[in-house]
């Protein structure tokens, strides 16, 4: 099997290749969001001592 | 150990940091595995071609958006009844991450149903009561965040989530009791698989990868919503 006939995925690239898409996007978006909602925790004022440093010890 | 302590949010809290990383990594390697096996080992099938391969994630999103619900559902039942704060706030935070698989498993099987059956959706009874688990996601999800106040929000939360236990069983034996254009179960219960043993290896793989990535994403969700909800900082500078 060569990588273009893999791509291809024997006519139904468009409906895999779009699931693991679909997949990557709603993954990839949830850890995204769960960081930057950290994140914004850490960082607003009054509220940074109260995080752990780190991951806890 | 005392294991009664971590009913506590703030002793859970640094446990969860703890426990994120012994489930995100083997998630990681266990999603590479799974789809190595699925598209590198795997064969075409011979009546759906390399169509099925959407198999690999549609199947463990479908599941993994039914079994969170019961999860959800659980933990919410248990917040309200013994007043636990800490599992109320499980079951918010395993709601999204169980909206989002079950939002995955429409879309993927969306993207399967268009070349296998000629249709991206049809209002058959595994289609429908699917959408409406996610609608029961949805509707959880969207009463927590109108009540204000968290211990209300939980409670109106928990009946949502109970009463909508129901559908659960509903989605898993529709293929059974009604005709459907869906195919039925791939793995049953009792009885042997009606798939090739590399294609089970490849789906059983993900399966167990979307449970570690469920754990981890719950248990990091779960810190967060602590630290929103419980801003004592004594509490959690104390461990």
């Amino acid at each position: 099997m060569t990588w273009s006939e893999f791509f291809h995925m024997g006519g139904y690239a468009y409906y895999v290749w779009g699931s693991y898409l679909a997949t990557l996007i709603i993954i990839g978006g949830e850890v995204f969001s769960l960081v930057r909602r950290k994140r914004k925790l850490a960082t607003q004022p009054g509220r940074a001592s109260t995080l752990p440093r780190g991951r806890a010890k | 150990m005392n294991l009664y302590k971590y009913a506590s949010p703030a002793a859970f809290y640094s446990l969860a940091g703890k426990l994120i990383p012994w489930f995100a990594i083997p998630a990681v390697v266990l999603f590479a595995a799974g789809l190595y096996i699925g598209f590198f080992k795997a064969p075409t099938d011979f009546q759906q071609g390399d169509a099925y391969r959407i198999m690999f994630i549609h199947v463990p999103a479908a599941w993994m958006g039914m079994m969170l619900y019961v999860l959800m559902a659980l933990y919410a039942g248990v917040g309200w009844a013994f007043n636990a704060r800490l599992a109320s706030m499980m079951a918010s935070s395993i709601s999204v991450t169980g909206a989002l698989f079950t939002l995955l498993s429409l879309i993927t099987g969306s993207l399967w149903g268009k070349p296998t059956w000629g249709t991206w959706w049809v209002w058959d009874a595994r289609l429908t009561s699917t959408l409406i688990l996610l609608f029961l996601y949805v509707g959880f999800l969207s009463l927590q965040a109108a009540i204000d106040e968290p211990k209300r929000a939980d409670r109106a939360g928990a009946v949502l989530a109970i009463v909508g236990v129901v559908n659960v069983p509903i989605i898993y034996f529709s293929v059974q009791w009604w005709n459907t254009l869906h195919q039925g179960a791939t793995i049953r219960i009792l009885g042997k698989p009606s798939i090739a043993p590399v294609m089970l290896a490849a789906m059983l793989t993900m399966l167990a990868a979307c449970w570690l990535y469920s754990v981890a994403v719950t248990l990091a969700r779960v810190r967060c919503i602590i630290m929103e909800r419980e801003l004592n900082a004594s509490l959690i500078n104390d461990n």
